[in-house]
Formats: C-alpha cells, structure tokens, sequence
C-alpha cells in the first residue's frame, strides 16, 4: 500500500467531483439544512397552541395570551371563522357578553380545545396557588441536539453517497479500466476513494453542528464517534457502488442504503423499548446512541467508549463478512 | 431540399466560430457528401440542419421549410441516423424500432423488415444493452428509415463496421437514392464519399473550401500528380509529386538526371489529397 | 399526439421495470408497511418528563399525578433525588411546597425551554391545582364550526400512513422523473427523439403520467397493507395522482438545470426534505409556520390525512385536488418553456 498513490486517487477524486459541482452541493447542502433547522427548531420547540383573535378581544388580553402562545388576529368574526376551518389546527378565541367563547372546527383533539381553555383562564384571572420558576442555566437544547444528531448521521450517508457516487463514475467513464491497467492495488483504489469521504464526513458534521448551534459538546467525543461511524457508512457506500454499474441504478441503491441508514434513528425513536433488541446487530444504532449521548445527554467518556466500541466491533464484523463480495465486485482487474 | 445561406454559429459567443458563413444546396435525389476533418463543423451544420441546434445567425431551409419554424410536418419527412449509438439499452432492437415508430404521423417501415435489412433479425428480441457496437450501430441507421424519409441525414455510417457491413450500408444508401430519397452523407472516410456521393462539400475550420463532384474536384485539384518510384541506398521509395509546384518539378528532374528511377505513372489523386491540398493538413485529426 | 402520449407512457414504465425501480418502489412500501403494522407502536407515549417533588403532608399532587397524569413522571422524596432526576436535559422539574395542603409550586426549568412553553407549563398547573383544591376546572362556551363526526384520532402508527404516501408515494416522481431523463440524456436518446414529430408536450405529459400510474401503484401497497383495502380510495388516489404530477414536472424543470444525476442527486434532495416541511404541522399542530403553507405538500399531506381518517370536511380534498390542479396547469407551460429552451440551448 502506497501513501501515495492513495492520495493521488483522493486528489483526483475530489477534483472531478469538483469539477462536476457535485462535492460543492455535498458541502453547501448541509450549511442549508442546518440553517433552515435553526430556523425552525425555535418554532417547533417553542410551540404550545395556536389562537386566533378578533379585534374585540382587546389588546391587552391579546398581549397577555401572546405570552402563552402564537396569536394571530383577524379583522372579524367571519374571517375568524374561516382560519379556524383552515387546515391545520388553530383555536378561535371570540368576545362576547359576560365573558368569551371558543371557536373549534370540530376535529382538534381534546388537548388543544383543554390547552386553549387553560391559557384563557390563566391569562384572564388569578392563581389558585403561586407558582414560581427557576432555570438550571442549561441553553442546548434538547431539540437542537436531536436535529444535530440527525444531521451527523446525514452527514455521514452524503459522504457514503460521494463514494458510490465516486465509484459508479469510474465504471462509467471506463477509467477503472485505465486505473486497472495502472500499478495499483484495490485495497489502494479504495481507500483514496475511503479518504475523500471521511474528509468530507468530518467538514460535514463539524459545519452541521456548528451552524445548527449545538449546545456544548466535547468535540473530541463527537470526533471519535464519527470516525466509528463512518465505517459503516462507508460500507453502505462502497456496498451500492460495488452493485451499481451506472447512475441510475446507483441513485437506486443510494435510495434503500441511505433509507436503510436513517430508519435506524427514527426507529429508535418511534420503537418501544422491549422492541428495541430488534436493532442491537446494526451498527448504526449504535452511532445514533453515541451521538444522542453526546449532543443531547451530556454522556461521559466511559458511555461514548462503550458505544462506539461495540459499533466497531459491529461494522468491522460487516466489514469481513463483505470483503470477498466487495471484492470481487469492485475488482479492478478482471 | 436543402438550402443553406450565410450560416454561422458560435458556441463561446466571443466571436470564434465553428460554423462560419457556410452555403450550399442540395437538390432532391443528390447524395451529398459534407467531408472535412473532426472539429471542422460538420456535426454543427449537421445539428442545425435537423434542429438540433438553434440558427445563430443564416438562412436554413429544409424541404421547404424554414428551419427556425420547423414543425411535426418536417420531421414526419427526415430520417437522422446518428453517429453516437443512442439507444434505450435496456429495450430490444425491435421494441427500440417499434417505440420510435409509433411517434411519427406518417405510414412507417416494419420495423421487423428494417432490423432484417440490416442483418438484425436474429437480435430481435435481445436487449440493445448487449449489441456489439457495430449492431448498436447498425441499428441506428435502421432506426432513421422507419420513416421513409424524404431527406435522409446519415452521419458516419460505415464507422467502426467490417466490410461485408459496410458494403451492405451502402448499398442500402444506394437504394434509397433509387427511391429518390435526398441523402446529406456526414463523413470523413474519403472512400466512402467518392463511391456513394454525387456532390461533395470540403469542410475546414467553419468555412467550405469547396464543393463540386468528387470526379471535377479530382480532376481540378489533383491532375497531374505523378507517382514516382525509385531506388535510393538500396531502398524502394515512393513519391507522389506534381508537376504544379515547382519544388516537385525541380525534384522529378534530379530524380530522372540521377537514372534511379524505376516506374513512373501519372495517377489520379484521391479525395484524401485533393483535401489535403485544400486545407493544407489531413484528415485523420 | 395521443398515440405517441401512449407509446412514451409505456416506455417509460417499461424502463422503470427494467430498471428494476418497479421493484424497489414495492420493496419499500413492503418495507414501511411492516414496520408500521409491526414495529411502531399505535401509542408512542406522551414524554412529559416530569419530575415532581411534593413536599406537603397530604401530597394531593403526588397522588394526582401518580394516578391521572398522561405519561411518565417521576416522583421523588429527596432533594438529591430531585437534583439527579433533573440532570437529562428534556425534563422539567416540579416541586411543590406546603403544609398539609399545597401553598406554592417552583418549576424547574433546564434553561433552554421558550417562554411560551414555560408559561403555558404554568398555567397548566395552576389549573391542575386549582381543580384539586376547588374541584373546578377553566371552561368556555364553544362553538363546533362543525358537526363533530368522526374525528376521533388514529393511531400513532397508522399517523405516518399519510406521511409515507406523500414522501413515497406522491413525491416518487421527484427522483425518478430525474433519473430517467438523465439515462436519456446519457444514452442520447433524446436527441433522437428531438428529430422526430413527437414535441415536448407529450413527453413531458407521458412522463408526468408513467410517475403517476407508479405513484398510485405505491399508495395503493402502502394503504392496503397497512389501513386495509376498505378506505376512501376515491379520495386518497386522485390526490395522490394530481401530487405526482406537479412533483415530477418540479423534477424535470430541475433536472435541466444539472449536467447529470450525480449534480442532480442532492438539490433535488434537499428541495424534497424543504417540501417535506409542513409534516411538522402535520405532528405538531401548536407550530406556526405560515410561509409552510405555501408550499404544495401543505393542502396535500391535510387532504390525505382527511381521505384516510375523515373528521367531517370532505372539502379539504376537493380543495387540495383543484390547488393541485391549478399548480399544474400553470407549472406546464412554464415547464414546456423551459425544457424547450433548455434542450435547445444546450443540444441534448
């Protein structure tokens, strides 16, 4: 294995996909993502119900509900009633003599209807009991940190994604053949193409977490995770790449690995615990475990270890299982 | 069918041309041979021709029609057989036929009866993905008679086929010059133009250097040549010169004051080095 | 004109079974029918993550939770205990301080939460507190716009139905309308075909017309294997159909802007996770974003929610479908222009 001739395949690659805009998208394409979410993640995280008022609920009652939620006023009770009808759920707050009423479409849930009823009440009158808060000085969020880890793990299918990419252009091109004609090994076609990725893994996550604003993390943590993780990642890459003989059947190969890739978090999420087993073969899982307990739990060294220890341990098990199949796939001469 | 006036075109916009000022015409029934070496601008008049370009600045007119306004009409009466084999390669020879014959308004040829013409018949039914490139190629050609064109545009159609196929390819050239098709023969195989064209046009640099018969431009740029054959240090060495150029005739001279001169015949010149002559380089680049 | 629609249509669809996309697409609604008729549960839990720390004699509060409360909370007795239940940094803190009978509740906030959610956590309290101790709870008259019919909440996992037939379903065409342009592009055959009679209206309708004949194929494995094959299929497929349609010209108006799927891949990426954006109302109703309801999976996702779990307003699909519509009669032309233009300029 040359060093050098694993950097000259990098270098190559990372000029054509240069050239073809495509590792330009693959770095503008997360600062996007992260700064849409910054935008967002206050308003999902920040969000209670939401009201609407006419002018004849008063403006100071209306500043005193804007407290509790998003109030949107309109000119008049008919066109109160049609933002209420509109698509998604807002509750319609109206005047009226001795006292106010709510205006439902009919098919909230019960929870918005009780939610509307409870800031009305607390806005309009008196405490039955005071309440006072205090604040433990934590400013990550827990919802940014979840979008952050969504977003690390992104990262890691994009770079996956180059390298197929990357792959399938030399089968293309045919200048497999010519590298194939060249005094280089496989094992050092592949880790040029291994380097680019990991490069663009690493720029990926750090620009993510850092445009998201990600609360404080140990970047070293974050680094050492990455680096597990994006074995596997970049299995599933060199995986779509090796059975892909063009773009097109790449882009469908990209499509089941990357869905294949980010299921795992969502199942994570949405599975219950004693289900949960289901997922322990895939290393993935455990690259979204270590990221949450990083950016979103606060985990120390001792978790973050374990973690991506038994992650490793996982994808370089893949790793041999694929060896002979990659192989023979991504052979470069005959 | 084909009248060209005044037709430029740029690709860059600074004012390089690849297509600078060209004009000719073809008449119905012509085999006309637009020659000249790669980079010259054939495929870009070729392009502008059929529509696949837009018109810059010139007058194209196709069958009558003006290019710029072509419609279904025009297109219902051109065959265009590509250079490059663009076929759906995951479709057979036949479904590729018989999917492009469905889109022309015009009665079309049986597709069955087209792949048989050009010696298809038996890959039928196999996908185009695993044509050899000269059936791919092949397959193409067939592809833009389906039509029965008026006005055939035929660009490189012999490339890359062994000589039993290309004599059959031009054969079928032949016949449809019989059914008084109009045939626009891209190429830069010098042989195959002498044979089939009745007109040809050298193309250099965006500009035509001329167009005439291929027998007046033989005649008119390539009388005289002769080819001399002589022994010099024990060597057979051949030349071709011409009494026009006076560093020829000083040469001939030498050679014959010498007495190493073993034949001596006068020759007609091929295509090939009426071009040269023309455009002072070859034809190969 | 509508036999060379037909002859395109059917190529199309014959190169997306070649291709082996047919496939996939059955594959993965496969795929995400089980996980959610098996995998995700129909009721995820509420995560509230509260810990409450009732310090009173009678723990009026402790008790209330312990029993009534919508989801986990964690009870604790020690200030240790409270501190270290705290240290996960999604949990809210209540500790409530009295005699026997509750005087005064402290909320614990990690610092992160919205004012908003703190006030609303306040308020919510209080009521809590003041329908123990007074037995009375904030009511308002209301007014139902409309006859509460059906309306009943389906569960969390057939939730994701609409989702997935939107993403997989509706929005297929946003990928795969590329993908196959640009294998034309790279087999040239659309040069080929640009030196026939067939025009870019028929194309570009053939092509929007195989996507929505996949898409319905989608929906419909998606829907019967997971709400079953009694459902209002009349309102779901046309839907569906319409969606496809405005999706695949988006794709092929993109894809002319690219020099091949490699470029294309990721914009065309990252515009469908941008149009995936109203699935936050769609989960979380209390968020505005009122700029999201300009976008066309906004009427979409709500008219499929309606057409598989119906609340009384059928009209929210008709709506949908005209909104569709008119997207798509104004986006044709456009695109027709544009992909003229395009294929013109750059001679593919």
């Amino acid at each position: 294995m040359s060093a050098r001739r694993v950097w000259s395949i990098a270098g190559r690659d990372l000029k054509s996909s240069l050239r073809d805009v495509i590792a330009a998208w693959v770095l503008v394409f997360p600062p996007i993502l992260a700064l849409i979410a910054r935008l967002l993640v206050p308003a999902v995280g920040g969000a209670t119900v939401k009201l609407v008022a006419t002018p004849g609920l008063g403006d100071a009652l209306v500043d005193r509900l804007a407290e509790y939620a998003a109030v949107e006023v309109v000119p008049d009770r008919p066109a109160l009633d049609s933002r209420v009808l509109g698509l998604d759920a807002a509750v319609g707050l109206v005047a009226e003599e001795g006292g106010y009423r709510l205006v439902l479409e009919g098919n909230e849930g019960e929870e918005a209807a009780a939610l509307a009823a409870i800031i009305l009440a607390d806005s309009l009158g008196e405490r039955a009991i005071s309440i006072r808060s205090v604040d433990r000085g934590r400013t990550g969020s827990p919802v940014t940190g979840f979008v952050a880890v969504l977003f690390a793990m992104m990262s890691l299918v994009l770079a996956g994604s180059l390298m197929s990419l990357s792959v399938v252009e030399d089968k293309e091109t045919g200048s497999i053949h010519a590298i194939a004609v060249a005094p280089l090994s496989r094992r050092e076609y592949l880790a040029g193409k291994g380097i680019l990725g990991l490069g663009v893994a690493l720029l990926n996550v750090s620009l993510m977490l850092y445009l998201i604003g990600a609360g404080p993390f140990d970047p070293a943590k974050v680094l050492v995770i990455t680096l597990a993780g994006f074995v596997s990642a970049a299995l599933v890459g060199f995986y779509v790449g090796a059975i892909s003989d063009n773009q097109v059947s790449a882009i469908a190969g990209m499509k089941t690995g990357n869905l294949l890739f980010l299921l795992v978090p969502l199942l994570t999420l949405a599975l219950p615990d004693r289900l949960e087993s289901v997922l322990y073969p895939l290393p993935t899982y455990w690259t979204f475990l270590a990221y949450r307990g990083v950016l979103v739990e606060g985990a120390g060294w001792p978790e973050v270890l374990r973690l991506t220890g038994i992650n490793l341990v996982l994808s370089l098990a893949l790793v041999a299982v694929s060896v002979r199949f990659l192989g023979r796939r991504l052979s470069l001469r005959g | 069918m084909i009248a060209v006036d005044e037709l430029y075109h740029s690709y860059t916009g600074n004012g390089t041309y690849a297509v600078a000022g060209i004009g000719f015409e073809v008449g119905k029934g012509e085999i006309f041979g637009f020659l000249g070496p790669n980079g010259a601008g054939k495929s870009t008049t070729q392009k502008i021709l059929t529509g696949l370009l837009p018109v810059q600045r010139g007058r194209v007119e196709v069958a009558g029609h003006d290019i710029r306004r072509a419609r279904r009409e025009l297109f219902n009466r051109i065959g265009v057989s590509f250079e490059s084999p663009n076929l759906y390669r995951k479709l057979s020879g036949l479904e590729n036929l018989a999917f492009y014959a469905s889109l022309y308004d015009v009665p079309t040829a049986d597709p069955g009866e087209l792949l048989g013409r050009v010696g298809l018949a038996d890959a039928a039914h196999r996908r185009v993905g695993a044509y050899s490139k000269g059936m791919q190629q092949r397959l193409v050609f067939a592809r833009s008679l389906l039509n029965r064109p008026d006005i055939w545009f035929v660009d490189e159609p012999t490339a890359g086929l062994d000589p039993a196929t290309t004599q059959r390819v031009k054969e079928i050239i032949r016949e449809e010059r019989e059914r008084g098709v109009t045939v626009f023969l891209t190429t830069h195989n010098m042989l195959v133009a002498d044979e089939l064209c009745d007109r040809v046009a050298f193309l250099n640099e965006g500009r035509i250097v001329a167009a005439d018969s291929p027998r007046e431009l033989k005649l008119r740029y390539g009388k005289n040549v002769i080819l001399v054959e002589h022994r010099t240090e024990g060597r057979l060495v051949r030349e071709v010169l011409s009494p026009l150029v006076e560093a020829d005739r000083a040469r001939l001279q030498r050679l014959l004051a010498d007495e190493r001169v073993e034949t001596l015949h006068s020759q007609e010149a091929t295509l090939e080095e009426v071009f040269i002559k023309l455009a002072g380089r070859g034809l190969g680049g | 004109m509508r036999r060379r629609f037909w002859a395109l249509a059917v190529r199309d669809l014959k190169l997306v079974v070649r291709n082996h996309h047919l496939t996939i697409v059955v594959a993965v609604a496969v795929l995400y029918s089980l996980l959610v008729r098996f995998l995700i549960p129909a009721d995820p839990g509420v995560t509230l993550n509260l810990v409450v720390w009732d310090q009173t004699g009678a723990r009026a509060l402790a008790h209330w939770y312990g029993e009534a409360a919508p989801g986990p909370v964690l009870l604790v007795d020690t200030e240790t205990a409270y501190a270290e239940a705290l240290e996960p940094g999604n949990r809210i803190g209540v500790k409530v301080i009295g005699g026997h009978l509750p005087e005064a509740v402290e909320l614990t906030f990690q610092g992160h939460e919205s004012s908003r959610v703190r006030r609303v956590l306040e308020a919510t309290l209080n009521a809590q507190v003041a329908a123990m101790l007074r037995g009375e709870y904030p009511r308002f008259p209301v007014t139902s716009l409309r006859p509460p019919g059906g309306g009943e909440q389906p569960p969390f996992n057939l939730s994701l139905v609409p989702v997935l037939v939107l993403f997989e379903a509706a929005m297929l065409g946003m990928l795969l309308a590329g993908v196959l342009l640009f294998a034309e592009k790279d087999e040239q055959t659309l040069r080929a075909y640009r030196v026939t009679p067939g025009g870019t209206v028929e194309y570009l309708l053939a092509r929007c017309a195989a996507m929505g004949m996949l898409a319905l194929v989608s929906a419909g494995l998606l829907t019967v294997l997971t709400i079953g094959p009694a459902t209002n299929w009349a309102g779901i497929l046309p839907v569906v159909f319409l969606g496809s349609l405005v999706f695949t010209l988006v794709a092929m108006v993109l894809a002319n802007l690219f020099k091949n799927l490699g470029q294309f891949y990721l914009p065309s990426f990252l515009l469908m996770l941008a149009l995936m954006l109203p699935v936050i109302t769609y989960f979380q109703p209390g968020v505005s974003l009122p700029l999201l309801h300009l976008l066309p999976t906004h009427p979409l996702i709500y008219a499929l929610r309606e057409a598989y779990f119906p609340t009384g307003s059928p009209q929210v699909l008709s709506r949908a479908a005209l909104q569709l519509l008119a997207t798509f009669a104004v986006a044709f032309p456009l695109a027709v222009w544009t992909f003229r233009r395009q294929l013109v300029v750059k001679d593919v």
